[in-house]
């Protein structure tokens, strides 16, 4: 009954009805252009959540998340190009839709599928939340270290690729967290004599480099994307009949994306695939799958949707953001003052009920905003590429340039930008190293608690039920993953001298 | 030896840096029994680690004959687009140079029309055009309505 008191106090109280409006709008248009992620169109709009309230500020974010999964969907149907990597399957039969003159009819099937999923989302993100969040009490200085232990290591092990190179990213974003003056003791580190250094280097500089800046520089090197030709397309919803047909494919993505949502790492692209992929093995109609089947488009349209909301789970439960633009979010609670992690329900329920109203006005608003938005999405996507990268550099650099009136911030952010590019280039995950430099105070801070309470014995770290087990859980994932690595790498070995044979 | 193996070469040479960076971060009369140089010291050791590990892998992989990690594990840019992104960050570097000498309108102008010119759009009237409407939209949006004090570059002081 509180969180309802909460959540109502934040959307009457606050401008967090607008926001959430301005927030769909938004994550729409950046989630239509083929190269702007959700983190991306989140990431350019942090540097103005600066002078919001904290309500306001994460209901827009939020709210942008939302609208970029629904936004992705609308260049996958009309020019067969997904806005988002979980648009991705969108396109198989959204498309195909397109070309049978029903591109109106999917659009308005990822609507409402979006809208449904997203819905469900939020209830499943309120329910888990607050039982999560009472083991609070739990947790000691040593705890909350191996909690960041944990939070790095399930996400380097569950990023793509090796697991060395997702621990070497988180690593290094622990080293760009120690820059600056050491809170507990007063020294500098790192600094090299530049007073700018002294208050470290911010999480949003390297965020905005890292997302934003590193797409500019590879897209500038990409052929631009098509353009649509359907200028008078319009959105056409589904019939209540049509509902009830698509009702196994909607419960289909909202279970997977309930599943992959909670689980670090794995993102709306998996759950959207899976979806898809259950969702035509479960269907009567499976032979229209790639054909223009509308549940080709509900699955993993919902899917994705429900992640938005789940994905929220670990980030507000555990201080774990599951995915970059989760990872976003709670760099913006950290920027406002807040602790994301087990103590933040009890300490700052306003703000994370306000959060879940924001997002039920957002899942709402799509209907509306995602009916309006279309003409000038279709305008924005059909805009040449080079006038729109350059205009997202002016954006990236005027937005940083707000935080604190610093030169050298700017330059920070394309250092930042160069790292993301070569990040890329090697095969780094990008989610440890975000994860690494917002967690690194956490970590640090209790690490050094924990050894001031223990008298400098590291024991305490397995001593300490919580921590050990938290540690206990981070080893599984490391020790798991690269045994992963190592079996695969022998079966494209073995699969390799055979095809030589 | 593959790519990850000079990655790894070149990852434990800054973990080495690092590590010797951390040895001078001064003791404080308020540091007890760790220092402010105990977790950098740490973080240092794991990434040589790390670094290690990853060479080693390389090796491995290389004796088993196999790619050391799926196709996905990072991506193959042509020459050409290495080239591009050094563009980009070359004309980000100059909008930086130029943005306290010329001020913010006149250098977002020219950020947009540069940046357009190299990405493709070569038609001289509406690059300009695009310039100086980007600049006087952006100018707008941050100076007049967020109120934000961009740097006004030398034209201020040039009348006096």
């Amino acid at each position: 009954m509180n969180g309802i008191a909460h959540a109502w106090a934040a959307l009457t109280g606050t401008p967090a009805v607008f926001a959430a409006f301005a927030g769909v709008a938004w994550g729409m248009l950046g989630g239509a252009l083929p190269g702007i992620s959700p983190s991306i169109a989140m990431a350019l709009l942090l540097p103005f959540t600066y002078g919001l309230d904290p309500i306001t500020a994460v209901v827009l974010l939020g709210a942008v998340y939302v609208g970029a999964e629904y936004g992705g969907s609308i260049p996958a149907i009309l020019i067969r190009t997904p806005g988002t990597n979980s648009a991705a399957a969108t396109v198989l039969d959204g498309y195909a839709m397109h070309l049978q003159g029903r591109g109106g009819e999917a659009l308005g099937l990822s609507l409402i599928s979006g809208v449904i999923g997203g819905l469900a989302g939020l209830l499943l993100l309120i329910v888990l939340t607050d039982p999560l969040a009472r083991v609070a009490l739990l947790f000691t200085p040593a705890a909350y270290f191996a909690l960041g232990v944990l939070g790095i290591s399930v996400i380097a092990s569950l990023s793509s690729g090796s697991i060395v190179k997702g621990l070497i990213a988180g690593v290094v974003g622990l080293m760009i967290a120690t820059v600056g003056t050491d809170p507990l003791s007063g020294v500098n580190r790192f600094t090299f004599g530049r007073a700018e250094l002294l208050g470290g280097i911010e999480f949003i500089l390297v965020m905005i480099g890292v997302f934003a800046l590193t797409e500019i520089f590879t897209q500038s090197g990409l052929p631009d994307w098509d353009k649509s030709r359907a200028r008078d397309t319009h959105i056409k919803l589904p019939s209540w009949a049509m509902l009830k047909r698509l009702r196994l494919a909607l419960g289909l993505g909202i279970g997977i994306g309930t599943f992959e949502g909670v689980m670090p790492g794995a993102g709306g692209t998996i759950a959207s695939f899976m979806s898809y992929n259950e969702a035509r093995r479960w269907s009567k109609h499976p032979e229209e799958f790639g054909k223009g089947s509308p549940e080709g488009i509900a699955a993993p349209e919902a899917a994705n949707n429900v992640v938005a909301g789940t994905a929220l789970v670990p980030t507000l439960a555990f201080g774990i953001p599951g995915s970059n633009s989760t990872a976003i979010l709670l760099g913006a609670l950290m920027i406002h003052g807040l602790e994301p992690g087990p103590l933040l329900l009890s300490r700052n329920p306003d703000v994370v009920y306000g959060l879940f109203g924001g997002l039920l006005v957002a899942n709402l608003a799509q209907l509306v905003i995602g009916i309006l938005i279309m003409t000038p999405a279709i305008w924005l996507v059909n805009r040449p590429k080079p006038y729109l990268l350059a205009a997202i550099y002016v954006l990236v650099f005027s937005g940083i340039y707000t935080i604190d009136h610093s030169l050298f911030d700017l330059g920070i952010v394309l250092a930042a930008g160069v790292l993301g590019y070569l990040m890329r280039w090697f095969g780094f995950p990008f989610l440890p190293l975000v994860l690494g430099l917002v967690l690194g105070y956490m970590i640090e801070a209790n690490y050094r608690r924990a050894l001031v309470i223990s008298n400098g014995s590291h024991s305490v770290f397995l001593q300490d039920p919580v921590s050990a087990l938290l540690l206990g859980l981070a080893a599984i994932f490391i020790l798991g993953s690269a045994f992963r690595g190592f079996r695969d790498a022998r079966r494209r070995g073995a699969a390799r001298r055979e095809s030589a044979a | 030896m593959s790519r990850d193996f000079y990655v790894g070469l070149v990852i434990l040479a800054g973990a080495a840096l690092y590590w010797t960076a951390a040895g001078r971060i001064p003791i404080s009369f308020l540091d007890g029994v760790v220092t402010a140089s105990t977790m950098p010291r740490t973080l240092a050791l794991v990434l040589g680690m790390l670094a290690l590990a990853l060479m080693g892998q390389s090796v491995a992989a290389r004796l088993r004959n196999s790619p050391a990690a799926p196709a996905e594990d990072g991506e193959r840019p042509t020459w050409r687009q290495h080239g591009r992104a050094l563009g980009m960050l070359a004309i980000g570097i100059g909008f930086l140079a130029a943005l306290p000498v010329l001020g913010y309108a006149l250098s977002v102008g020219l950020l947009l029309a540069v940046a357009a010119f190299f990405n493709g759009r070569q038609r001289p009237l509406p690059l300009l055009a695009f310039g100086l409407l980007g600049a006087i939209l952006f100018y707008a949006l941050f100076v007049l309505v967020l109120r934000v004090p961009m740097p006004g570059g030398v034209w201020p002081e040039l009348p006096g």
